[in-house]
């Protein structure tokens, strides 16, 4: 794939990638400072053997699970939707604009301009990760906290590979919905009816951080979760590659 | 007669290409082939398939049986074959969010040989500045820059669908005499137009499309032998000294519409229009009919 076509999705999802890298920012700089700054009374075994075991109480403690947990929380939510709007718009965006049939005469084959596009876009939102997680690390460490920050990163791949859902479910919506916006809001939906309806399915990312294997990653992962995830995205990409090759614009 | 066809190197040729372009209508065995170097004109007015043939020689439309080769190769199977064609769609629109500059460099870099230089200069002379933005241009400045990105592309073989579209008769003479200028330097022409005039003007040979076939194709004198008619509205009333101009063979009112007929002349005729004070040449789309009729 060339770098004019990566210039090109830049440009056209720009605005999208802003925003959601500036609220990123923001909440690892309101996590960071919102984590109350008191020396802990207790350590962590002290406070198990004293029976708190709820994994909120142990937050108050923990700096690193509190920043883990809340972390997620929120590349869940900014993640997921900014990868329905770069699925949604990917190539609904070129139709509905009348610029597609610019992309078909150079010479790139259909296929090359479908999962180019798939691949640039997926980048650009493990660029936000990446980014977002390195500023959160800065303020960690602006604020002299401890992590372990090549877990953070971690993190950050888990959800990427997670992404991969949203991203397809939006593109494949937009073969179906011509309206962008509309097929926007229905794929969130649908994506988040979807996790509330699978209670803890995000779960073992966060989890990772407490990981005893780390850094070996073999006995402490989901397998199975994974694969469900990667073949129910790689599921819609294909679906949606059969309309886009069959289709006439 | 095929032998002496293959003899000489064909960008393009079409056999028994059917496709159905609209609930109605279907390109039926369509066959014909476009020489190396020659402006070939494809002649028909809105909704008679001449975007769908262009579409489907890019691969943009997928025909329904029948073959295409272009260079002699299946454009489909080796898609780098466009690297050496420039098309311009009718229905691309320019993304907004550029500058006139930067969305020549980005839609060129997309091409191996690609003259930007050329483009800038062209769209300079045009009176459009490389800083200007896109979403700040008018239609017709659209079509301009359209055209100059395609056309900066220094490839072998240039397919235009409606390439004058939305243009002042001026630039439409200019444009024409570019693809002129650009067939002697090498290149093969294909366009597709609702205006004979543009046939006439430029083109080696003409196909005569309705509703989905191909009636005849026309070398250039064949051509110059029907007759033509210019539709303007004038903001005036048009006295009969107005229209003593050598080639016109008569005109009609219908409301305020003039319909001039001519044999020949048209260059002279359309100039000397122009130059009428206050009157503002309009050129109507022709009823396809009139000329079609003529080719059965």
């Amino acid at each position: 794939m060339n770098v004019s076509f990566l210039r090109k999705e830049f440009k056209a999802n720009c605005w999208k990638i802003y925003l959601i890298l500036a609220f990123l920012i923001i909440s690892a700089v309101l996590l960071v400072l919102r984590f109350p700054r008191f020396p802990p009374l207790l350590e962590q075994q002290d406070l198990v053997r004293l029976g708190v075991e709820n994994q909120e109480k142990l937050e108050i403690y923990e700096f690193a699970l509190y920043l883990a947990n809340h972390w997620i929380n929120r590349l869940f939510y900014a993640g997921s939707i900014l990868a329905v709007l770069l699925g949604v718009d990917a190539l609904a965006r070129e139709i509905e604009e009348g610029t597609l049939p610019f992309l078909l005469s150079t010479p790139q084959s259909r296929q090359r301009i479908f999962f180019g596009k798939t691949l640039i876009n997926l980048s650009l939102l493990g660029l936000v990760i990446i980014i977002s997680t390195l500023w959160l690390g800065g303020v960690v460490i602006l604020q002299n906290y401890d992590i372990y920050f090549l877990r953070f990163l971690l993190l950050g791949f888990w959800f990427f590979i997670f992404a991969a859902l949203p991203y397809s479910l939006g593109l494949l919506l937009s073969f179906f919905i011509s309206d962008r916006v509309k097929a926007g809001i229905i794929a969130v939906a649908i994506f988040f009816l979807f996790n509330f309806l699978t209670p803890g399915s995000l779960a073992w990312i966060s989890e990772y951080y407490l990981s005893a294997y780390f850094p070996a990653i073999e006995g402490s992962l989901p397998y199975l979760k994974i694969a469900v995830i990667l073949a129910a995205a790689a599921l819609m990409q294909l679906l949606s590659w059969r309309f886009f090759s069959k289709r006439e614009f | 007669m095929r032998g002496k066809e293959e003899e000489r190197r064909v960008p393009v040729r079409i056999t028994g290409l059917s496709k159905r372009y609209a609930a109605d209508r279907k390109i039926s065995s369509l066959s014909f082939a476009v020489y190396q170097q020659e402006i070939f004109c494809l002649l028909g007015s809105q909704g008679s398939g001449t975007g769908a043939v262009l579409k489907m020689l890019l691969d943009i439309v997928h025909p329904e049986s029948g073959k295409i080769e272009i260079f002699g190769e299946n454009i489909a199977r080796n898609p780098r074959l466009k690297d050496r064609i420039s098309y311009l769609s009718r229905d691309y629109q320019l993304p907004d969010g550029y500058s006139v500059e930067q969305l020549i460099t980005m839609t060129g870099s997309f091409f191996s040989q690609v003259d930007l230089d050329w483009a800038l200069d062209f769209l300079n002379a045009q009176g459009i500045k490389s800083d200007w933005k896109i979403n700040r241009l008018s239609r017709e400045k659209r079509q301009l820059v359209k055209l100059a990105q395609v056309l900066s592309n220094q490839s072998d073989l240039i397919i235009l669908d409606r390439p004058t579209a939305g243009l002042e008769l001026a630039r439409q003479n200019q444009i024409l005499l570019l693809l002129k200028e650009l067939r002697d330097r090498g290149a093969t022409v294909m366009f597709s137009s609702s205006q004979p005039f543009e046939a006439r003007k430029i083109a080696d040979r003409t196909g005569f499309f309705h509703q989905g076939s191909l009636l005849a194709v026309r070398g250039k004198e064949e051509l110059a032998e029907f007759p033509g008619k210019i539709i303007f509205v004038p903001q005036f009333d048009i006295r009969d000294e107005h229209l003593t101009i050598p080639g016109i063979t008569g005109w009609t009112r219908e409301n305020d519409r003039f319909i001039i007929h001519y044999q020949a002349n048209e260059d002279e005729i359309i100039k000397k229009l122009s130059s009428l004070p206050n009157l503002l040449l309009k050129l109507e789309q022709p009823d396809p009919g009139d000329y079609i009729s003529g080719v059965k």
